[in-house]
């Protein structure tokens, strides 16, 4: 059977009466002539004549020919034949958890399962491999075997799961498996999460990359986030839940929502736009610290269930913690620890004392702000770096030069290193801050009261830091240039360096009316303001050694990780809540598009992909009419009697 | 087609000379070579002497040495009897000046000629040409007459092999037929069983083959033409005028040859002449070149 990629193309093979036309027009007409030698004439010329009429009929053959052929091949005609390939290939079978919308009935992952087993029947002749893009897992069959029993069993017992499904990674790992040669056939519900990272583009040139539609594509409600603000929950402070409804269709909606936490709930008819999303909100107060936790839910009955109710879960604590830490002299009660518990305290936070074994042993757990003064050992730096991981800020005072050198992770820090100082024989000098970022909202409180700031004076260590590194911003600088206060965005968390000592012998700053100023600021920003999603994406890794799911199985760690593969509010020790939740994406169950993504039948598919394109023939076959027609052409002109 | 006396080129008689190359028949006494005997000054053979015998023509030396009586015999010197065939057909009258004119005019010329040597000339033209044939015409005060009768030939069709058979058929004795006609419908193999029976009936025949330029030497310019002969009987599609040129030049001159050769197997004089050029020229080469071959 031919298809035609451009069908429309084939009109243009009108263009083959062309030379008929044009030679019809510009045919020599004979006039008549009387003359006496006329039979001579005849019988002289009458071969010739035979001859170059029939030559001139096969230029015009093969001119309409070259044309007709020409218009064929523009047309892209493809010619079927299956199993003709050995080509090797890979199906690879969405399992995410947008596949569990229904649709007429079944839903979208049952469809593709079905489809991609009906391609691994029909390509089986071909060595196959089949993998199956999970939530939390890649599972594959063993590569590239002939009969494709092992790629049929894999699909059979497939399952969908709950996680956006890792389509990019499975056709990178389908491309390691093809060796750069081969066919690619990705069942999914052609939703636009599906493909997201996926550059097709980029693909080796041996591969090819067929997209198999499972169907789906209906219109969805859903909860795509519930965000707390602020970003820690204190007891005794007002706490605003606001959950984002989606509406996924191309009608506006008026959706019921109701947003539970505990015993206040708020039931609302929200109006959402087509393709937008709209926002409810919920106010209160924790009166304890512990774990609380919220719902929302939306009716079920659109295409995916699954996203019509989130769970979300945040932790109260009775105040905000500080850990402040530090090791040697430098951190007792005359050292620098004390003026920072002191202005930490005043400005409201609950501090807890601890030394850096303590802070490599967890002791940061639970707190918005660890403050380092004087560390002896580089022990804290993974605790540090899970710390700003989560979100909490690093105070990172340098007392010593062991201060500074240390790498939270590898992290670069805020600030440079500068040259070791040729310091004076009690190895200080004293420095006066020069220049600060009066803008910037650490420093607003001195507005108008610059002098508070340019009066501290401080003794310079062996190895003050120099300029910024890494994007860091430097706030405030001593009268040599170099830094006194740098900060770093580490994700979600803040590294704030504080080159100016705490400890009384060496600096003015604790006695200075700047300190209680500067630690109220430190406090008002070390809390995230809000933290856009109270749950865990299913799949995420959790530092825990166990969790009940909703209900009641328990799941251990692994490696000292967990991952949980459904969504739902588990459970863990003393009262702890994960709210686990599917990828906002998933919930977006709109179709993709454009030529180069867009989905077709399993048939269809499988049809293009064991077509063999007869278009390189036909333009082959219409170049030889050409040449062969200038041959031709060319003898008639020069023909010999 | 008008044609008077003052139109006919008149050759020079003291230079050119209508000769036949073998004995012909005239009736009146002439100074060209006959088969009879008769008071003359060349001395043809001797015969045993009968009785009534001018005793003038007695041989007495032979007489005298074997005592054998012969009569010397004589030669008789007669007129030279031309016949002018024109082939009056409608290929003939194509051209300018048209074959046929041409024609008219070197055979006109021809027969001036011969009137003037004191030859006696019949012309056979037209259609009808051995019909035609009338009395012979002698003496110069013939030339009107003449002109008038070659000028009065009728158009159509003639096979001058035909004509000519007729005519050395049809004629009591030996004469010198001379033809006009550009002979592009005759079969060469038919000339030459009709020039080779008109000589061996004693006859002498020349071919005057008379072509238009364009019919030697194509045009090229011609291209496409639908192409038919004045009869209206062939029509040929030339649709690349060199070829066609190369190959119509290449056939014209095979046939020209072809009829050359067979004049010359039937030991006919054949001449090739070019309408154009002026009647006096061709006829005055034409009777160099057959007396440089006497």
């Amino acid at each position: 059977m031919i298809a035609f990629l451009l069908p429309a193309a084939i009109g243009l093979a009108g263009l083959a009466v062309a030379p008929v036309v044009i030679h019809w027009l510009t045919r020599q007409r004979a006039r008549p002539l009387a003359f006496p030698a006329a039979g001579l004439l005849a019988r002289a010329t009458g071969g010739l004549a035979r001859v170059k009429r029939l030559r001139e009929h096969i230029v015009l053959l093969l001119r309409v020919l070259a044309l007709a052929l020409a218009a064929l091949a523009a047309a892209g005609p493809l010619m079927s034949g299956f199993g003709t390939s050995a080509r090797p290939v890979a199906i690879v079978l969405d399992a995410s958890c947008s596949m569990r919308q229904v649709s007429d009935g079944s839903t979208a992952f049952s469809r593709g399962r079905a489809a991609a087993a009906r391609l691994a029947e029909a390509l089986s002749p071909r060595p196959l491999v089949a993998l199956v893009a999970g939530a939390t897992t890649l599972r594959s069959s063993p590569v590239l075997e002939s009969g494709a029993g092992a790629a049929k069993a894999l699909l059979a017992e497939a399952q969908p799961g709950y996680g956006d499904g890792d389509l990019a990674g499975a056709i990178a790992q389908a491309v390691r498996l093809l060796s750069g040669s081969g066919d690619i056939f990705v069942v999914s519900d052609g939703s636009r999460s599906a493909l997201s990272g996926v550059d097709t583009g980029h693909l080796p040139d041996g591969v090819r990359l067929h997209l198999v539609d499972a169907g789906g594509g209906g219109a969805n409600h859903g909860v795509v986030s519930i965000s707390v603000e602020p970003g820690v929950a204190v007891a005794g402070r007002p706490l605003l839940w606001r959950a984002r409804i989606a509406n996924y269709s191309v009608v506006d909606a008026v959706i019921p929502v109701r947003l539970a936490c505990g015993p206040a709930s708020r039931a609302v008819d929200l109006p959402v736009p087509a393709g937008g999303s709209a926002l409810v909100e919920l106010t209160i107060t924790p009166p304890d610290a512990g774990w609380l936790t919220a719902s929302v839910e939306i009716p079920a009955g659109d295409a995916l269930v699954e996203d019509d109710r989130r769970d979300a879960a945040v932790q109260v604590v009775p105040a905000l913690e500080a850990v402040v830490a530090g090791d040697g002299s430098r951190s007792d009660a005359a050292g620098a620890l004390r003026p920072l518990v002191a202005g930490l305290t005043a400005a409201g936070f609950h501090v807890r004392l601890a030394d850096g074994a303590a802070l490599a042993a967890g002791a940061s757990q639970g707190a918005t702000l660890v403050a380092t003064a004087g560390l002896a050992s580089r022990d804290a730096e993974s605790a540090l770096a899970a710390h700003m991981a989560g979100g909490g800020t690093w105070l990172h005072v340098l007392v010593s030069d062991a201060d500074a050198l240390i790498r939270p992770g590898g992290a670069i820090p805020p600030t440079e290193p500068g040259p070791r100082a040729d310091l004076a024989s009690d190895g200080r000098s004293p420095l006066l801050i020069a220049r600060a970022r009066m803008e910037h909202p650490l420093f607003e409180p001195f507005a108008g009261r610059e002098p508070l700031l340019s009066e501290i004076s401080a003794m310079r260590l062996r190895l003050t830091p120099q300029g910024a590194a890494g994007g860091a911003d430097v706030l405030a600088t001593w009268a040599d240039g170099s830094v006194a206060v740098g900060e770093r965005r580490i994700g979600t968390g803040r590294w704030l360096i504080l080159n100016i000592s705490t400890a009384g012998v060496d600096t003015t700053l604790a006695r200075s009316e700047a300190w209680p100023l500067l630690c109220g600021r430190i406090a008002a920003q070390c809390a995230a303001p809000r933290r856009e999603d109270a749950a865990t994406p299913v799949g995420s890794s959790i530092l825990l050694p166990w969790l009940h799911d909703p209900s009641g199985e328990r799941l251990d760690a692994h490696d000292g990780r967990l991952r949980p593969d459904h969504p739902g509010l588990w459970r863990g020790n003393a009262g702890r809540a994960v709210a686990v939740a599917i990828p906002a994406s998933e919930s977006d169950l709109r179709r993709i598009g454009g030529v180069n993504a867009s989905t077709r039948s399993a048939d269809d598919v499988l049809a293009e992909a064991e077509r063999r394109p007869l278009w390189p023939w036909l333009l082959a076959l219409a170049v030889v009419c050409l040449i062969a027609e200038i041959l031709v052409a060319g003898a008639v002109r020069t023909v010999k009697p | 087609m008008p044609l008077s006396a003052q139109h006919v080129p008149r050759l020079p008689a003291a230079a050119l000379e209508l000769a036949a190359r073998r004995a012909l028949e005239g009736r009146r006494g002439g100074r060209h070579r006959s088969p009879f005997h008769g008071s003359a000054v060349e001395f043809s053979d001797h015969r045993a002497y009968q009785a009534g015998d001018d005793l003038r023509h007695m041989d007495w030396r032979i007489l005298a040495r074997r005592d054998q009586m012969l009569t010397r015999r004589y030669r008789e010197e007669r007129s030279l009897p031309v016949v002018l065939l024109l082939d009056s057909s409608a290929s003939m009258d194509w051209g300018d000046p048209s074959k046929l004119q041409h024609a008219t005019i070197c055979l006109a010329a021809l027969g001036l000629l011969a009137l003037t040597q004191g030859d006696e000339v019949r012309i056979a033209a037209g259609a009808n040409a051995v019909a035609a044939i009338a009395e012979p015409l002698c003496g110069e005060g013939s030339t009107s007459e003449m002109c008038r009768r070659l000028a009065a030939a009728s158009a159509g069709p003639g096979d001058p092999a035909r004509i000519v058979s007729s005519c050395a058929a049809h004629l009591p004795r030996r004469h010198l037929l001379v033809v006009a006609s550009d002979l592009l419908d005759s079969d060469p193999a038919e000339l030459a069983r009709a020039f080779g029976a008109a000589h061996a009936r004693g006859h002498e025949c020349a071919v005057l083959q008379i072509l238009t330029r364009a019919e030697i030497d194509l045009p090229a310019a011609w291209g496409a033409c639908a192409i038919s002969d004045p009869e209206g009987r062939t029509t040929a599609f030339a649709c690349d005028a060199g070829a066609a040129k190369r190959a119509y030049d290449l056939a014209i001159r095979a046939h020209v040859d072809a009829c050359a050769r067979a004049c010359a197997a039937a030991r006919a004089d054949h001449r090739l002449a070019v309408s154009d050029e002026p009647a006096a020229a061709t006829i005055g080469r034409w009777l160099a070149t057959r007396r440089a071959r006497r």
